[in-house]
């Protein structure tokens, strides 16, 4: 099975260790890139020498927030085809239905268990590896 | 809050008065106007004396044709009566006169008169005569149409017949004797006779009136008119003319009059002799230059909401309409009490409407000043033999003071002086004191409205600040929902971590604290959810009005929950469709069934759902068999954070956020209970 590139947004340092922990945990290498926002993220995507499969991201951060760089990202007719998944505490209706607007691949909240966390990682990492994935 | 129930209160008591103002000028206004009426109906009342007495046919009809008064010479010559029976006028036209008949009556409507109509008519015994009508119309004060009368002379007699003028006369000065109108009879525009009425109203003799030129008696200002229509008729253009005019006394006194002029033709039909009826209209006249002042004024108050403006126009439209020679008025000015002058007919303005070389007043100082202190309005018959009068720039002998009191505290004053002894009336007295009434109503109404609108801005800024509070508060729920859940989080990951690394050492008691740890942020978790789900109860964004099957929500709510096998949970069969956001009703029978459920601790449990329709309401209620709820704490459950069982079970959330959506739903929930026994949650949503 091929190895996934993910796109890892996330300014909380734990959160970003939780999810590594859980690859590695799962057994999985997939390949993680990592940014603490979102103007990090949109650097690394839009120097477009390695682009993942799949983007991963908060919606609370500092700088720019999940929303905001999702409508940059939409933005960009190249970019914009990259699945992007929102992982957030939020339940919020409004955030929900504001990500849903702007077009994502999925909405997981974090539970609070570790282990519960674990579980929802690996589901979506397992949905994504039957997935045909874009490679640019 | 209290200020604005002040406020509101304040205008609603202003409000009041001002209607019952309203009232009261409506009322004298109404009794004014039927005191007008009256003196009009006893005058028509006199033309029909009159005209019964005359020789000719008389008829009245209204707009319609109907005869509704006919005298007995138009009785004998249609042959009909119309105490006996219905007439209408254009069935007795003669069929090939129709057309012209119809024409002459839209003549009639359009003119107000028409002369010398001749055409034929059926009488009731189908015999056809030859009629001559001269009409005219019948106004009532709004001078609308009400009727048209008319004088019918059979002229199919007339050619056979010669009249006899001297018999004609002798009746003619029966009636001429008898009538309440001023009669003349000229002779080439000199006066041959005339009647007792006639020489009352002029204050001369009879012998004095002989032989004096008609012209002499009236003032020159109608005098062209006069002559205008005396040619037409001696032309023969015209039987009959009217004018108004005025004539003057003996003693150099005016009235204004309302004469007819009638000629009387010879056999050649030239004109012999002028009749005039006069009638004196000064009172009607002045009555109605009154009532049309009033009226003015009322309409030109409309939309002004300073007594600066209201004031020009009492200024003017009062010495203009009612031919006063000025007419002041003043403002209070309470800090210098004194009075200042703010308006006045004829006076300079400079570009701001500012008068210039402004009269201020003193209070108490003159008539002015001294009805500003005691409020009452004053009618001044001659200035000279009243001390308070001080001469300004020459003494003017009457003067009418009139104060504008508003709340019971004098604001301003209207003011008129002029030259002569007794030029205001009582009437006068009494339409500015109306006019004073309406300023004063107008002002507390412009009050009342500058209140309302400030009212208005408060409760603007209000909403807006409450719409920023709640934009706030929706802000802080989704920090809330991020900044706190997220910290649990790490916490829960990092214990495992410790108790992933630290396997081997960790004993039992270190793991069970680590569970009791665990335990907590599991209840921390669930305080901030139920947070937020309290906040989010009334959120617009996810409020929909939706037909809500409450037998769905109960089936959902069944599926969700835990019941144990222990505990039966029932609801009726029949439940209601409710129109209402779907996810509150289950939210709030979610919220009452689990407390129920939770709180059981009977072997046999039980849970039951009921349902009453009341007339405005929807009546349900839950019901448990388990610990209830001392009656101290009835109250108390429905506050926030507030739990009564076991601590870490309950967030003390639940009875809040159900409180919040019934009061969403302007309901209400109460409950009853014992003790050991149970709890039964009533609650009410209208329908």
């Amino acid at each position: 099975m091929e190895n996934l590139s993910f796109l890892f947004i996330e300014d909380d340092e734990i959160e970003v260790l939780k999810f590594k922990k859980s690859l590695k945990k799962l057994g999985f290498t997939h390949r993680i890139l990592e940014a603490r926002n979102g103007e990090e993220a949109l650097e690394i995507l839009k120097k477009k020498e390695e682009l993942p499969n799949v983007i991963l991201l908060d919606l609370n951060m500092p700088k720019m927030n999940g929303l905001e760089f999702l409508k940059e990202l939409k933005e960009d007719s190249h970019l914009r085809y990259i699945p992007a998944i929102i992982v957030t505490t939020s339940n919020n209706h409004q955030d929900m239905l504001e990500s849903y607007k702007l077009g994502i691949a999925g909405y997981i909240i974090k539970p609070l268990r570790y282990e519960d966390y674990i579980k929802k990682i690996q589901r979506v990492v397992d949905y994504w590896m039957v997935n045909e994935v874009i490679n640019f | 809050m209290k200020d604005k129930i002040q406020a509101l209160e304040l205008a609603l008591q202003n409000e009041k008065k001002a209607r019952e103002k309203a009232e009261e000028l409506l009322l004298s206004r109404t009794s004014e106007l039927l005191e007008v009426r009256e003196a009009l109906q006893s005058k028509i009342q006199e033309h029909i004396v009159f005209f019964e007495n005359i020789l000719d046919s008389y008829i009245v009809m209204d707009t319609m044709g109907n005869v509704i008064k006919m005298n007995e010479a138009a009785k004998k010559l249609f042959g009909y009566d119309i105490n006996k029976e219905e007439l209408n006028v254009v069935n007795i036209i003669y069929r090939d006169d129709f057309e012209y008949a119809m024409n002459s009556f839209a003549k009639l409507i359009e003119d107000g008169f028409f002369q010398n109509y001749e055409a034929r008519i059926y009488t009731k015994n189908k015999e056809v005569k030859w009629v001559q009508i001269n009409s005219s119309l019948i106004y009532n004060e709004e001078g609308v149409i009400i009727a048209a009368q008319g004088i019918v002379r059979d002229i199919t007699a007339a050619k056979e017949n010669a009249v006899d003028f001297e018999e004609q006369r002798e009746q003619l000065g029966a009636i001429v004797d008898h009538s309440t109108f001023g009669i003349v009879l000229a002779q080439n525009r000199k006066i041959i006779k005339t009647n007792n009425a006639f020489q009352k109203l002029m204050q001369y003799s009879e012998e004095e009136l002989l032989g004096i030129p008609i012209d002499e008696l009236s003032l020159e200002e109608a005098h062209e008119e006069s002559r205008r229509l005396y040619s037409k008729m001696i032309a023969g253009e015209i039987n009959q003319y009217s004018l108004k005019e005025r004539y003057k006394r003996k003693d150099g006194t005016t009235f204004i009059s309302k004469t007819s002029v009638t000629g009387v033709r010879d056999s050649f039909g030239n004109i012999k002799y002028q009749l005039a009826f006069i009638e004196d209209v000064t009172v009607k006249h002045k009555r109605r230059l009154m009532l049309n002042t009033l009226n003015s004024l009322t309409r030109s108050f409309i939309g002004k909401l300073t007594i600066h403006d209201i004031a020009w126009e009492i200024a003017n439209v009062t010495a203009r309409d009612l031919e006063f020679e000025d007419c002041v008025v003043y403002l209070v000015n309470k800090e210098e009490n004194i009075l200042e002058q703010i308006a006045g007919y004829g006076a300079k303005v400079d570009e701001n409407k500012e008068i210039i070389d402004k009269l201020y007043i003193p209070f108490g100082k003159g008539i002015v000043g001294d009805v500003a202190l005691t409020g009452k309005a004053e009618l001044v018959h001659d200035t000279s033999k009243d001390p308070r009068y001080v001469v300004d720039d020459k003494r003017r002998y009457s003067e009418i003071t009139v104060p504008i009191i508003i709340e019971e505290k004098v604001v301003g004053v209207i003011d008129s002086e002029n030259s002569a002894k007794n030029f205001f009336t009582k009437e006068h007295l009494r339409l500015l004191k109306n006019v004073a009434n309406l300023v004063s109503i107008q002002l507390t109404n412009a009050v009342n409205l500058e209140r309302r609108i400030e009212a208005e801005s408060q409760n603007k800024e209000l909403l807006e600040n409450l719409k920023r509070s709640n934009k706030e508060l929706r802000d802080f729920a989704h920090i809330v929902s991020h900044d706190l859940k997220s910290p649990l989080r790490s916490i829960n990951a990092l214990i495992s971590w410790f108790q992933e690394d630290y396997e081997d050492v960790l004993d039992e008691d270190a793991n069970e604290t680590f569970d009791k740890l665990n335990n907590k942020l599991e209840q921390m978790d669930a305080l901030i959810d139920g947070i937020l789900r309290y906040s989010s109860v009334s959120d617009k964004y996810t409020l929909s009005q939706q037909e809500v099957d409450v037998s769905e929500v109960l089936k959902e709510i069944q599926t969700i929950l835990y019941i144990p096998e222990h505990i039966k949970f029932s609801y009726p069969e029949k439940l209601p469709k409710i129109n209402a956001d779907k996810t509150r009703i289950k939210q709030l029978f979610q919220n009452l069934i689990s407390n129920a459920i939770n709180y059981i601790d009977k072997e046999e449990g039980k849970v039951e759902v009921t349902f009453k329709e009341l007339k405005h309401y929807w009546k349900f209620s839950v019901s448990d068999n388990g610990v209830g709820i001392a009656k101290s704490y009835h109250d108390k459950i429905f506050k926030i954070f507030e739990t009564l069982g076991r601590k870490g079970k309950s967030t003390g959330i639940g009875l809040s956020i159900v409180k919040k959506i019934i009061e969403l739903y302007n309901g209400e929930i109460y409950l009853e209970s014992e003790e050991g026994k149970g709890t039964t949650f009533f609650f009410k949503l209208k329908k």
